[in-house]
């Protein structure tokens, strides 16, 4: 009997994961205060976040790592009823989705990125801005399935468009700190000691290795205490530079500034003043590009170092000079009526099939639905960002998800034609078409596979959802579809062939299309 | 409704020429706009940049005349509402020409004939790059031959060599009926692409290389009915050739085949016409993709795999006196 209906119970489980995933039921006057906090500008979103924290009753006993935690709770908040969409109100509830749509789609916040030169880099040439591009390029897309924009403009800007995102300070945190990672050697005196000027802070020298030789860092647990250590490793040439740096730095200090502020943070989430920032001792020559950085380090404090390393890999500064909010590329009027189309496109899909099959098709019809549920609910949980692109991959996985419905069925009716009973054509109809939604699937799986690792944004996005879509077909078309044709009752007439025990063996001129 | 028994592969010539008749046009039109426009297509503004202008715009004014005139003066041009600091800013992404004295005439014949609409100069012009530059083109081609690598080394695996290339053979004779349908449209009616057609093209191979397995999975399952004894319409019995069992394969996945491809265009042709203005073109190149991705498979790819099978045991029959 168990048996018999675990896969229901599957197909149930699926059911109820998806629908809670995908839409989240609250009342409405939750609703109206996230609506509130949708509506207001940036900069007022900003000073309200502020005002809300300082009221929070252990505020003044946070530390200051423990701060910015409440502050990410409250930006996610700030996103979560950005990305808001109301389905419909029953009673005093509202049905609502966060699905997160593209820039194409439903637009999102612009910024506008100026690079500054500095004294290593004294002119902005078009090959540095390309080093700038790529690197903003890779920091926001590296979910990979998030399409955003980046375009140059003039001789030194950058434009970059974050879809749903409004609250300024969270695109800013998707770009990174755009700021400038350099190196500096600690100036001692003669005796060896370290020169203090008259405000009591160490002296540094700058000696032209920056984030641009930097490949990236990352925060590990040291074995058993509570400290922690930071592994980090330099491109090529930047090895070359560290190795002979270090060589001639030993047993003396090397500081690693942001922005020319220390990187380093006290235990309790202070920036270190310039008086109290001693830099890293060098142990030993370090050539070959990787080592790593010990000492009583925190876990936040290390994984905020290494975050500050990664980020600061730019050739130059970057400066936000411009943000605002921008409508959808495609323009909202346009995208409604494609969503209304498509969904006429989806009913005419569940007609044809109504026609075509019958009872049968009927099946293939909840399972489309049970279908279009979950991998939106998929989506949602990744979370993938749905652009046009993205669409693109969904309605082809569609046509997939139908295509194998289409191929039980003609097998089946095959089958019957071959003289088989209904039960048994149906099981030989799964079985022999297998293969075929198998292999085809398999094919699409491992191309969407090397397009999300080689592609980039478009690409990726596409390949991403054609990848989710295409495995939960495999799992609607294949398991759902069998287990709801099990569970008709008996005595329905499928494939123009009455579902009883044992019936005469019909002829080919029996298995006529319903 | 019952499908008729077709000879497909009996013709094969005609399929084959049929597909010449589409894709050499194409191929002509791609060297037209390769002359015109230095590119295998006519490129939109996602891939030339442009020039981006703003205007302060009041909360009453309707898009969709602004959108008519911009498209009279500049074809081509994306009108875009946004808001900046809480006022609302009409955001228009223009093409950037070659003759930048053109370019500017345009520019300026752009906001007069607006000015009229939204009441106000401009706020503020700037030239921008593409969105899709070189770099991502060139990373999306290379990882598109990587990938049909990969589906290459698979339908190896799961089938045999010969599968594998006509199933990219019919591929690339889907895509190019697409390029080569976008380039003359480009070339004679300034259809742009831009940076859509791209998930066009994926979604096509993709189309094209599933639509092409599922019936090769058919010609897999009856290979081994090559040799075995059929009887033709007069009666007389005969061997089956690998031709034979193509011929029946294709036939018995024939009602699949236009099933699936009905849905999937049924789809379309909703988006098409219902759907909004800006996505038509992404929609008619899928359409075009998708309706020649259902012929190659059933016309093309099989009676090339025929055609190939044929092709080798004539020149083994031809080797071996030479070799005894």
């Amino acid at each position: 009997m168990f048996a018999k209906n675990w896969k229901v119970i599957i197909v149930l489980t699926v059911l109820v994961w998806s629908l809670t995933t995908l839409f989240q039921v609250i009342p409405d006057s939750q609703l109206a205060e996230l609506q509130k906090i949708s509506s207001m500008s940036p900069a007022d979103l900003q000073q309200d976040i502020l005002a809300r924290m300082e009221k929070l009753p252990d505020w003044e006993k946070m530390n200051q790592f423990q701060k910015e935690d409440t502050l990410k709770t409250f930006q996610e908040e700030a996103s979560y009823a950005n990305n808001l969409q109301v389905l419909t109100h029953i009673n005093k509830y509202a049905i609502v989705t966060d699905l997160k749509l593209g820039l194409d789609l439903r637009g999102g916040s612009q910024l506008v990125l100026q690079a500054k030169p500095s004294k290593l880099v004294p002119e902005i040439t078009p090959e540095v801005m390309r080093g700038v591009e790529t690197v903003i390029n890779n920091r926001v897309n590296s979910l990979g399935v998030s399409e955003t924009v980046v375009q140059r403009t003039g001789k030194d800007r950058l434009i970059v468009e974050l879809p749903g995102v409004k609250d300024p300070q969270e695109a800013k945190d998707r770009i990174g700190t755009t700021a400038l990672l350099e190196f500096k050697e600690m100036l001692y005196d003669a005796d060896g000691r370290p020169l203090i000027d008259e405000n009591g802070n160490f002296q540094w020298k700058d000696v032209g290795l920056t984030g641009a030789d930097f490949k990236r860092a990352q925060a590990v647990p040291m074995g058993g205490g509570q400290n922690w250590r930071i592994l980090f490793e330099f491109k090529p040439e930047g090895a070359t530079k560290f190795g002979d740096l270090t060589s001639r730095l030993v047993n003396r200090s090397i500081g690693i500034f942001l922005d020319g502020a220390p990187t380093e943070r006290g235990p309790d989430g202070r920036p270190l003043p310039f008086n109290e920032y001693r830099g890293i001792n060098v142990k030993e020559p370090i050539h070959g590009g990787t080592g790593e950085i010990t000492g009583s380090y925190t876990k936040d404090q290390s994984i905020d170092l290494a975050l500050k390393l990664n980020a600061g890999s730019l050739p130059t500064t970057v400066a936000i000079l411009e943000e605002r909010t921008v409508g959808a590329t495609l323009g909202q009027d346009s995208i409604e009526k494609s969503l209304v189309a498509g969904c006429v496109g989806i009913a005419l899909v569940m007609i044809f099939m109504l026609l075509i099959y019958g009872i049968p098709g009927f099946v293939a019809d909840i399972a489309l639905i049970l279908y279009t549920i979950t991998t939106l609910a998929i989506f949602r949980a990744v979370p993938v960002t749905l652009t046009l692109a993205g669409i693109a991959g969904f309605i082809l996985s569609v046509g997939m998800a139908v295509d194998a419905n289409i191929l039980i069925f003609e097998r089946t009716k095959e089958e019957l034609a071959g003289g088989k009973n209904i039960y048994n054509a149906i099981e030989a109809g799964f079985s022999k078409a297998f293969s075929s939604i198998f292999d085809s699937n398999m094919n699409s799986l491992i191309a969407c596979g090397v397009l999300t690792v080689f592609g980039t944004s478009i690409v990726k996005g596409f390949a991403f959802t054609l990848a989710i879509g295409v495995m939960v077909s495999m799992f609607t078309a294949i398991t759902a579809t069998r287990v709801l044709l099990h569970l008709l009752p008996r005595g329905i007439p499928l494939f123009g062939v009455s579902q009883q025990k044992k019936a005469a063996a019909p002829t080919a001129s029996d298995a006529k299309l319903v | 409704m019952k499908l008729p028994h077709v000879d497909i592969v009996k013709y094969r010539n005609w399929w084959f020429g049929i597909s010449l008749a589409i894709t050499l046009p194409g191929v002509v039109g791609v060297f037209l706009c390769l002359s015109a426009f230095h590119a295998p297509l006519k490129p939109g503004i996602d891939f030339t940049g442009g020039s981006i202008i703003q205007y302060d715009l009041g909360r009453d004014v309707k898009l969709d005349g602004i959108r008519s005139v911009v498209e009279e003066t500049i074809p081509g041009s994306q009108v875009q509402d946004a808001e900046i600091s809480g006022k609302r800013v009409l955001v228009i992404r223009t093409k950037a020409l070659d003759d930048q004295q053109k370019d500017e005439a345009l520019k300026k014949k752009l906001t007069e004939a607006l000015k009229t609409q939204v009441g106000n100069d401009p706020r503020s012009v700037d030239t921008v790059s593409g969105i899709v530059g070189p770099e991502l083109l060139q990373n999306g081609l290379m990882s598109l031959f990587l990938t049909f690598g990969a589906m290459v080394l698979y339908i190896k695996f799961r089938f045999m060599f010969d599968y594998a290339l006509c199933a990219i053979a019919a591929l690339f004779h889907d895509v190019l009926v697409l390029v080569g349908i976008f380039a003359l449209l480009g070339y004679y009616h300034g259809t742009e692409v831009d940076s859509l057609f791209i998930s066009a093209v994926l979604t096509v191979i993709g189309f094209s290389v599933h639509d092409t397995i599922v019936v090769f999975d058919r010609i897999r399952e009856n290979a081994k009915f090559v040799g075995s004894k059929g009887v033709d319409k007069n009666g007389k019995e005969y061997r089956k050739t690998f031709g034979d069992i193509a011929n029946d394969s294709v036939n018995q996945t024939l009602a699949r085949s236009l099933y699936t491809s009905l849905t999937v265009i049924i789809t379309l042709l909703a988006l098409y016409f219902l759907g909004g203005v800006t996505t038509r073109e992404f929609v008619l190149a899928m359409l075009i993709g998708i309706i020649s991705g259902t012929y190659s498979s059933i016309f093309n790819a099989s009676c090339l795999l025929v055609w190939w099978r044929e092709f080798k045991s004539k020149q083994k029959t031809a080797a071996k006196p030479a070799t005894a």
